[in-house]
C-alpha cells in the first residue's frame, strides 16, 4: 500500500523486508581530464553487473551524455523493439564537462531510451546530483538493460565502490515520500543526505506512456528533498515497466577538481566572471533568480504565444494570474535554490507549505518545486486554468506521481477540446465533466492514471492513441483530430504557439525526438525580430541551433546559462543571438577541462555525429522520413472558424500580403482554406531548404556522403541508410 | 512617478518608453528580444523611442527565455 506521509515510514522494517540478488565491487577509477574511459551496465533480469570499457573510438565520436547514450542504445535494441522490450535500455550519462563546480549548470545528465509514446530514441535532459555523483563513483554513463521479476532498488555506492541490487517490496513508489525516505536510508548523517542522490518514477508512470524520472537532491535548510525531471518520452514508465522502482548514488567528497581538469585555473576564471555577469546582470535580464522562468507566462501571453485551450488561442487575460507577479508572492525565496554545485543562475524556485486539496495527500502542506514555465502553460492556461495555487498542486502530483507535464498537459487540453465539442461526452469520460477550467476533472484524471483505473489511463496513452480510439469507436473526424491533436511522431507539443513562426513550427517538425523545444526556440527571432526573413536563413538557423544545442547534452551542461544571462555589450556584437562570448567561454572550457583544442566548428562537429547518428537511428526504427516530419495545422494556422476570427485582422493581412488574395467577399472557410494551402506548402519549402542544409535528401536520409563526413559511416548505420536511398 | 519594473522612475515632460528602458539598465539589443508593455499594452520594439509615457503609468520589461 501507498505510504501517505514520510513521517510513517519505518526504514529499519523496510531494511527488514529487502532481498538482496547482487553484490559487487568494483576497481575505483578517478576521473581524468573529464572522463573515467568506462560506464557501468547492470542487467535487472539476469542482476548481472559489468564495468565496460569506453573505447577511443565512441569517445572521439559521440563524446559523452547524449552521444554515449544513444550509442548504446542503437548497440542494444533492433528495429522490432518496443519500449517494453526487455532489450530496451535506460541510459543515464553526463559529459566531460559534467560536474563542476566553478562554471553554471554544469550538473546535468542526459536519459535515452526508447519512448512509450513514439517507439523512437528519446533524449531527456535533467538537472540536479544524481549525473556528477555517478561521474564521480567512477562513471561516464549507466547502463540498464533487462526486466526485474519484482521491484528493485539499485545502489551505486561510489564510496566503497559496490553496486548492490535488492528486491525492495516495501518502499513507496510516488517520488516525494520515496526520494526522502532513501536519501535517508542511505545518509550516515544529515549532512551525508547532500551525497546521496536517488533516481524514481511514480505511480502514474506505472499506468501512462509519459513517465518521467525524478532525480533528487538533499535541501539541508529546509531538510526536504527537491526533485529535478527528466521529462519527456516516457523514460518513467520504461523505469517502471522494468521494476526499478530506484536508483540510488552515493558518493561522498565533492571537490572542485574532481574531473582533474587540465587547466583549472582557466575554469576558475572563466566561473568568476559569468558568476559577476549573472550577479550584475540578471535584475537587468532574466530576473531568473526572482521569477524562475515564470515569466516567461506573461512574455508569451504578451507577443500571443501562450497556449489557451488547446492552442486554439495565444492569449488570456486571466493569464498574469499565472505569471511572475503572482509566483514572486509564492514562492519560498527565503532559501537560495540551486541545481548543482556552483550554479548561481538560480533558476528552480521552491514553494513551502502548499495546502493541498485533492487526491491521497488531501490535507497536508507540503513542500514542492515551483512550476516552470511548461507546466504553467501546459497544465494551466492550456487547459483553461488559470489559479497559481491549482497549478502548483498539478505540477506537485505530476512530479510524485511521475507524470511529463508537458505531455499531460497537452493531452488533457485535447481531451478538453473533444469533450467541449461534443466529440466525446460522459459515457466516454465515465462521468467526469471536462469542460476548460474545470481543475477537479483534471486532477481527478490524475489520480485515476495514479490508481490504474477509469478514463484517466485512457487519456495516459497520450495523443497519438486517443486519435485513433476516439475515431474507431467514437465515430470522430479523422482529419479534423489530426488538425488538432498537438502531437508529431507520437510526442506531445511543448507549450509554445508556433502559428506565426515557420522556424518554429520547422523546429518542432524535424526534431529528432518529436517536439520539445530543446532542440530550437527561434519564435522571437523568426516572428517578431525578422531576423531570419527568407528560408535559407531560417534553414540556417535550424541547422546551427540543434547542434548547437546538442552540444550542451554532450557535454552535461545545462543550456540557460548560454543564452539566459548575456554580457552587458553582448548586443554590440555581430551576432547577439549566439551570445558570442558566452561561446567562447564554452570553447575555453572544453579544452581547459579535456586539454584538447578547440574551436566552434569542431563544437558543431561534434554534434552533428551525435545530431545524425540520432536521425539515421529514427530510420532504423520506422519513423525517419519526411513524412514524420508533418505537423497538426493548428501549429500552422487557425483550423476552426473561431480560431480565424479571434485574428481575423492578421489572417486577412496575411492573404493579402503574402497569399496575394483579397479576402473581401470570402467566407471565413475559404479564407482558411486558402490560407492553409499556402502555409502548408511554405512548410514544405522549408522542410527541403533544411534538409539540404543538413545535408539529407528531399525524404530527410542522410546521405552516405555526409556520414562519411562525420565519421558515422560504420557498416550497420550505412545499411539502414541505403534502405531508404 | 512612473513605475518601472516596480522601482519608480522620476517622470518629465517629453519622456519616451526608451527612457524607461534606459532607466532600467536595460538596452534594446541587450539581448536580441525585450517584451515591453506599458499599462498592460505590448508595445512594439520600434515604437519605444516614440510612444510617450505620462505620470502613473505602469511599465513592465520582460525577458523571454525558451522554457524550463
Amino acid at each position: 500500500m501507498e505510504c501517505k506521509n514520510s513521517k510513517d515510514i519505518n526504514l529499519e522494517e523496510l531494511k527488514r523486508q529487502r532481498v538482496r540478488l547482487h553484490e559487487s565491487s568494483f576497481e575505483p577509477k578517478e576521473i581524468y581530464r573529464g572522463y573515467a574511459d568506462r560506464s557501468l551496465y547492470i542487467n535487472v533480469t539476469t542482476n548481472e553487473v559489468k564495468v565496460k570499457k569506453i573505447s577511443n573510438d565512441m569517445k572521439e565520436k559521440f563524446t559523452g551524455g547524449r552521444g554515449y547514450g544513444m550509442k548504446y542504445l542503437w548497440d542494444a535494441v533492433n528495429p522490432d523493439t518496443r519500449w517494453d522490450s526487455p532489450e530496451n535500455e535506460i541510459i543515464i550519462a553526463q559529459g566531460p564537462i559534467g560536474g563542476i563546480t566553478q562554471y553554471p549548470g554544469a550538473g546535468k545528465s542526459y536519459v535515452v531510451t526508447i519512448s512509450p509514446l513514439t517507439d523512437l530514441p528519446v533524449d531527456s535532459n535533467v538537472g540536479g546530483f544524481f549525473g556528477p555523483l555517478c561521474k564521480f563513483s567512477g562513471f561516464d554513463a549507466l547502463e540498464i538493460q533487462g526486466k526485474a521479476e519484482n521491484d528493485v532498488v539499485i545502489f551505486i555506492d561510489g564510496d566503497n565502490n559496490k553496486v548492490i541490487i535488492e528486491e525492495a517490496p516495501g518502499e513507496c513508489t510516488n517520488s516525494h515520500i520515496l526520494a526522502k525516505t532513501l536519501t535517508e536510508m542511505y545518509a550516515d548523517s544529515e549532512e551525508d543526505k547532500m551525497n546521496v542522490s536517488v533516481v524514481s518514477a511514480g505511480l502514474g508512470a506505472e499506468h501512462t506512456r509519459f513517465g518521467i524520472l525524478n532525480f533528487s537532491h538533499y535541501d539541508l535548510r529546509r531538510k526536504e528533498c527537491k526533485l529535478k525531471q527528466a521529462g519527456r518520452g516516457g523514460i518513467g514508465t520504461v523505469f517502471r515497466n522494468k521494476k526499478i522502482k530506484a536508483i540510488v548514488v552515493k558518493r561522498s567528497g565533492i571537490k572542485g577538481d574532481l574531473n582533474n581538469p587540465h587547466d583549472l585555473d582557466t575554469i576558475i576564471k572563466l566561473g568568476i566572471k559569468l558568476h559577476r555577469e549573472i550577479y550584475e546582470n540578471d535584475t537587468k535580464q532574466c530576473w531568473m533568480r526572482v521569477h524562475g522562468t515564470t515569466q516567461l507566462v506573461d512574455a508569451m501571453n504578451a507577443h500571443d504565444l501562450l497556449p489557451v485551450n488547446n492552442f486554439q488561442y495565444g492569449e488570456h487575460p486571466d493569464a498574469p494570474k499565472i505569471g511572475k507577479n503572482s509566483f514572486e508572492k509564492i514562492f519560498d525565496r527565503s532559501n537560495v535554490d540551486g541545481c548543482w554545485y556552483g550554479c548561481t543562475l538560480q533558476c528552480a524556485h521552491g514553494i513551502t507549505g502548499l495546502e493541498i486539496k485533492t487526491g491521497p495527500y488531501k490535507g497536508q502542506k507540503i513542500f514542492t518545486d515551483g512550476s516552470e514555465y511548461e507546466t504553467l502553460a501546459g497544465c494551466g492556461s492550456n487547459c483553461g486554468i488559470f489559479d497559481p495555487y491549482q497549478v502548483s498542486e498539478t505540477n506537485f502530483y505530476c512530479d510524485t506521481y511521475g507524470l511529463d507535464t508537458i505531455s499531460f498537459g497537452t493531452t488533457v487540453g485535447f481531451v478538453m477540446e473533444c469533450y467541449n465539442r461534443g466529440i466525446i461526452g460522459k459515457e466516454v469520460t465515465q462521468g467526469l465533466d471536462l469542460n476548460f477550467g474545470n481543475w477537479e476533472a483534471q486532477m481527478e484524471l490524475m489520480h485515476q492514471m495514479a490508481r490504474g483505473e477509469g478514463f484517466g489511463v485512457v487519456v495516459g496513452q497520450g495523443i497519438h492513441r486517443l486519435k485513433k480510439l476516439f475515431v474507431e469507436e467514437y465515430g470522430a473526424d479523422k482529419e479534423f483530430l489530426h488538425d488538432i491533436g498537438m502531437e508529431v511522431k507520437g510526442l506531445e507539443f511543448s507549450e509554445y504557439i508556433s502559428k506565426e513562426s515557420l522556424a518554429q513550427q520547422a523546429g518542432y517538425g524535424t526534431a529528432n525526438k518529436g517536439p520539445q523545444h530543446d532542440e530550437n526556440w527561434l519564435i522571437f527571432m523568426d516572428m517578431v525580430r525578422n531576423q531570419i526573413p527568407t528560408f535559407e536563413d531560417k534553414a540556417e538557423a535550424l541547422f546551427y541551433y540543434p547542434l548547437f544545442r546538442t552540444w550542451f547534452s554532450i557535454m552535461g551542461l545545462c543550456k540557460l546559462p548560454w543564452n539566459d544571462i548575456m554580457p552587458a555589450d553582448n548586443h554590440l556584437t555581430d551576432e547577439p543571438a549566439k551570445v558570442p562570448e558566452h561561446v567562447e567561454n564554452y570553447i575555453a572550457l572544453y579544452t581547459a577541462v579535456t586539454g584538447n583544442d578547440f574551436s566552434e566548428e569542431e563544437m558543431l562537429l561534434q554534434s552533428e555525429k551525435v545530431y545524425n547518428l540520432q536521425k539515421v537511428f529514427c530510420l532504423k526504427m520506422g519513423k525517419g522520413l519526411r513524412e514524420y516530419d508533418y505537423i497538426p495545422y493548428r501549429a500552422m494556422g487557425p483550423v476552426t472558424v473561431e480560431e480565424y476570427e479571434s485574428r481575423s485582422e492578421r489572417y486577412d493581412k496575411h492573404l493579402k500580403d503574402f497569399v496575394k488574395i483579397d479576402p473581401d467577399g470570402m467566407t471565413v472557410e475559404e479564407k482558411i482554406k486558402e490560407l492553409r494551402k499556402y502555409r502548408e506548402s511554405q512548410y514544405q519549402t522549408l522542410l527541403d531548404a533544411v534538409y539540404k542544409r543538413r545535408g539529407w535528401t528531399k525524404n530527410a536520409i542522410p546521405t552516405i556522403e555526409r556520414l562519411k563526413y562525420l565519421g558515422i559511416d560504420y557498416p550497420d548505420v550505412v545499411d539502414v541508410v541505403k534502405k531508404f536511398l | 512617478m512612473v513605475k518601472v519594473n516596480n522601482k519608480e522612475m522620476k517622470w518629465q515632460d517629453n519622456m519616451m518608453l526608451e527612457d524607461a528602458i534606459i532607466f532600467a539598465e536595460y538596452h534594446e539589443y541587450y539581448h536580441p528580444i525585450l517584451v515591453v508593455t506599458l499599462n498592460g499594452i505590448l508595445i512594439k520594439s520600434d515604437a519605444f523611442k516614440t510612444t510617450p509615457i505620462n505620470k502613473g503609468d505602469i511599465i513592465e520589461i520582460l525577458q523571454p527565455l525558451a522554457g524550463g
